[in-house]
């Protein structure tokens, strides 16, 4: 955009005088909007009036549903681990061919 | 009951609008002239500066929770929360940034102006001048000398220091200086 024409710029606006600005305006109609948008989910129900020992019970349920999670998964992975274990590389092992040939 | 509500402080006003959202309608009555006022000037029009104003409750609605005093006005918040939908607004529907001018506040921005700049001190050159400026810029003009607001209202507003806006200002009619002797 160039600096020409940044803005536009008017000069001597008409303002609308109170009583017109109050017929635009309503409280309902924010109130509405506002309502609307708060409590659309049944997550911003919960967060806006839930009580608190209810967002604590809650907090813990999830704790220990993430914990139960978490261990499951860790043992798995132990298990499967284990089932799978590497062959170790014997160094004493000797093999016949190499004595026979000495 | 509305008459009674405003005896009451600004402060009680937002602790019972914070106990109940339907309560916020006394603080809405108090400042939706002012908020939609601030509003129409950096607006193309009255309805754009209408849905502006309402989103700029509903925010303050969804919100208030979060607003403490500190020390300046409830007012100052609403304001901050108006600009920054304003700039959504322009950000996404990519229009030209309005700005109006009442002929009446133009003496008062030329007496700020350095004498050096007398000469090329016309309404036109003032105007073009208004181009060269970033809009963070032109909105600290818009509150000092067309809306009349003090520095430590500015401050409050834009959340900088009242020793920042005045710097801010200097530089600004410095610029605006500059930029209309390069163009007359």
């Amino acid at each position: 955009m160039s600096e020409e024409n940044k803005y536009r710029i008017r000069v001597n606006p008409k303002k609308p005088n109170t009583k017109e600005i109050r017929e635009k305006m309503d409280f309902k109609g924010a109130y509405k909007a506002y309502t609307h948008k708060v409590y659309r989910t049944p997550w911003s129900r919960f967060a806006r009036h839930s009580s608190k020992n209810r967002k604590a019970s809650m907090l813990i349920i999830l704790i220990i549903v993430v914990g139960t999670l978490v261990f499951i998964e860790s043992e798995k992975e132990f298990k499967n681990n284990n089932d799978a274990l590497p062959t170790l590389y014997d160094s004493t092992k000797v093999k016949q061919d190499s004595i026979n040939s000495k | 009951m509305d008459k009674k509500k405003e005896k009451i402080s600004e402060e009680q006003l937002v602790l019972i609008a914070k106990q109940d959202r339907k309560n916020f309608k006394y603080l809405y009555n108090l400042y939706y002239e002012r908020i939609f006022l601030f509003l129409l000037r950096r607006s193309e029009n009255e309805d754009i500066a209408q849905d502006l104003t309402q989103q700029t409750f509903i925010k303050a609605m969804i919100n208030i929770e979060k607003f403490e005093f500190k020390g300046f006005p409830f007012s100052s918040w609403l304001y901050r929360i108006g600009l920054n939908e304003l700039n959504l607004y322009y950000r996404n529907s990519k229009k030209k940034r309005a700005i109006s001018i009442d002929s009446n506040e133009f003496p008062e921005l030329a007496e700020e102006l350095p004498k050096e700049s007398n000469p090329s001190l016309t309404y036109e050159n003032l105007i073009k001048a208004f181009n060269f400026l970033t809009e963070a810029e032109v909105t600290l003009v818009e509150m000092k000398y067309f809306e009349k607001r003090s520095h430590q209202e500015i401050s409050e507003i834009l959340g900088i220091t009242v020793a920042n806006a005045k710097v801010k200002l200097h530089r600004i009619i410095k610029k605006m200086q500059t930029k209309m002797i390069k163009i007359s």
